[in-house]
């Protein structure tokens, strides 16, 4: 029945264009935030920086850095997309009353919402080898540019930068799946998920680390990304203005991120099983 | 085909936390093999009904078996196929494509999707976007959905809806196919015509509550007896020998004619009294009572809830 589910989310995900225009989003922040602007920034950087400084900004946009460098922009770029790809495959059924038609006939909820969620994981992963093919283009284009040599991670660097972000894309999809159940509409989630990650994991965080409150901090999904981030090399402020920053280390980080997958999903599940469909 | 009632439920009941009570203590059984209609004024509960039939929505109240499962039970529900309030798809997938997610919830191979799209006609247009099919075609899509898997139960909420004259007949053809293939459906719909034409039994619902319940014959009998048409001459004469019979409740002049309200049944006895006045029958004809008078008067009245064994009784 989970199957079926799954098989079913995925054949309607293949043809929702709204899902493949926000991993193209995404795709266009590694190309433009993550290496466009910061290759902009080496080109202008002058006499007066320090000369470690302008290299080791270029060995960042280098193939050899792609791994880390990638999983660096996820948290506080990549998160907010992964939560509304989360929260319209949830909720874009309330909005159309096709909710109404498929569970007259597959009235397992629990496997409906199952299959559901591991179709989003699934995509997840897809968006995360895209990622690392996205950055990988775009280092070996700074690499040519700068007659570099072509240097690239290994393979098991690939991997295991493949697993960082794919936790953290679960993390940040499975809060806007739970948030879809909640509310039953796509336009709240992206509302109150957009309103969390700035209000939240970016003001509210950056107040606390600054009063030196860590502990709270080290169960916010902003940072606990940061945290797997920072622990692949990367530095989570890669091509952006201000950083999501890491209050507690990668063990705790992945328990963190899994603890947000697992509540989110039962909620969703409690959520979805109690309430009446109309 | 496992045996017993399509659907038994008892004391169905669904209320809402304001104190609007949808469906009150509905009591329904439709044995396998019927096409059952269940009719009802707009807000009456039926489609609230259909909802809990079907699992959408949960009964606050009273239990029930959609073929021999409890309410709500994927199993069962699997081989239910069912239009409630109108089609709702995808609006951005194609018909066919549409009914090929169904498909794939349900486990089915596209040839079943194709199967159902030809049943309803469709099958010309099933490349298109269902955001650009016509309110008949998007009903029709709504119908092969539930046709998908050949279900043993169909549960068609007003499925007429929408259609064209030449799709309202195609519709009853199709329900008429489906009972001849052994298969039980449950019918709304406004169009008693057609509900009077294809239903077995029906159930009459309203305010929530079940009021009438029996065949055809039986709902039209709880709604009145009917009356007599008489054309006679002299008319004047005629129509104050047919008032002073005792069984006559009622006679008026319509049209050149009597209007004379009593059972049919009394028609002979009416007959002889004419003739031993000497006067001229030139009609004398039997005005049965449509289903929808009946409706309306049984709604109108919604008096006792009369059973199928107590019109039987009648």
């Amino acid at each position: 029945m989970i199957g079926n589910s799954m098989t079913a989310e995925l054949f309607a995900l293949r043809r929702r264009r709204a899902v493949w225009v926000l991993v193209g989003f995404w795709s266009a922040q590694i190309l433009l935030f993550a290496y466009t602007i910061s290759y902009v920034i080496y080109l202008s950087m002058g006499a007066d920086f320090a000369a470690g400084q302008a290299e080791a900004l270029l060995a960042s946009l280098l193939p050899a850095s792609v791994d880390h460098y990638i999983v660096g922009s996820m948290p506080i770029w990549g998160g907010p997309v992964m939560l509304i790809i989360g929260g319209m495959v949830s909720a874009g059924d309330y909005r159309n009353g096709t909710l109404r038609t498929i569970l007259a006939r597959f009235a397992d909820r629990r496997a409906l919402l199952l299959g559901r969620y591991a179709a989003v994981v699934l995509v997840m992963l897809i968006v995360s080898i895209i990622s690392l093919v996205v950055g990988t283009a775009c280092s070996t284009v700074v690499s040519l540019a700068e007659a570099r040599p072509l240097v690239f991670p290994s393979f098991g660097q690939f991997l295991t930068a493949a697993g960082a972000l794919w936790l953290v894309e679960i993390a940040w999809a499975s809060v806007g799946f739970a948030l879809g159940i909640v509310t039953r509409n796509v336009g709240a989630t992206i509302g109150i998920g957009l309103v969390w990650t700035l209000l939240v994991e970016n003001v509210l965080g950056s107040l606390l680390g600054a009063l030196d409150l860590n502990p709270i901090r080290a169960v916010m999904l902003g940072p606990a990304s940061a945290a797997i981030a920072q622990a692949q090399g990367g530095d989570p402020s890669a091509g952006g203005g201000f950083a999501i920053t890491a209050a507690t280390g990668p063990g705790a980080a992945v328990a963190v991120l899994l603890g947000y997958a697992v509540l989110s999903l039962a909620i969703a599940l409690f959520t979805f099983n109690r309430r009446d469909v109309v | 085909m496992s045996t017993g009632a399509a659907i038994h439920v008892t004391g169905l009941t669904k209320s809402y936390a304001a104190g609007a009570v949808a469906v009150g203590d509905l009591d329904l059984t439709v044995e396998r093999g019927q096409v059952y209609g269940f009719v009802g004024r707009n807000g009456a509960g039926k489609t609230t009904t259909m909802r809990m039939l079907v699992g959408l929505i949960r009964p606050t109240a009273g239990t029930g078996a959609v073929l021999g499962r409890p309410l709500g039970d994927p199993a069962a529900l699997a081989r239910v196929g069912s239009l409630i309030e109108g089609p709702s798809f995808y609006p951005h997938l194609s018909g066919r494509d549409n009914l090929r997610l169904l498909a794939r919830y349900l486990g089915l191979p596209d040839t079943e999707v194709d199967a159902a799209l030809e049943r309803v006609e469709l099958a010309h247009r099933a490349g298109d976007r269902f955001r650009a099919y016509s309110l008949g075609m998007k009903q029709r899509l709504g119908v092969a959905a539930a046709l998908l898997g050949d279900p043993e139960l169909l549960i068609l909420d007003e499925p007429t809806n929408g259609l064209d004259p030449a799709g309202i007949v195609a519709m009853r053809e199709l329900i008429g196919s489906l009972a001849a293939a052994d298969r039980t459906v449950l019918l709304s719909s406004h169009q008693l015509n057609e509900v009077e034409e294809i239903c077995d039994r029906i159930a009459v619902i309203h305010n929530g509550r079940l009021i009438a319940e029996g065949t055809v014959a039986d709902i039209r009998s709880a709604g009145g007896t009917g009356s007599l048409l008489i054309r006679a001459d002299p008319l004047d004469k005629a129509s104050a020998v047919v008032a002073a019979l005792p069984q006559v409740t009622s006679v008026a002049e319509v049209g050149g004619a009597l209007a004379v309200q009593t059972d049919p049944a009394n028609a002979a006895a009416v007959n002889r009294a004419l003739a031993l006045a000497d006067i001229d029958v030139l009609e004398l004809r039997v005005v049965r009572q449509s289903l929808e008078d009946a409706f309306l008067d049984i709604t109108h009245d919604n008096g006792p809830v009369p059973t199928g064994d107590q019109l039987e009784a009648r």
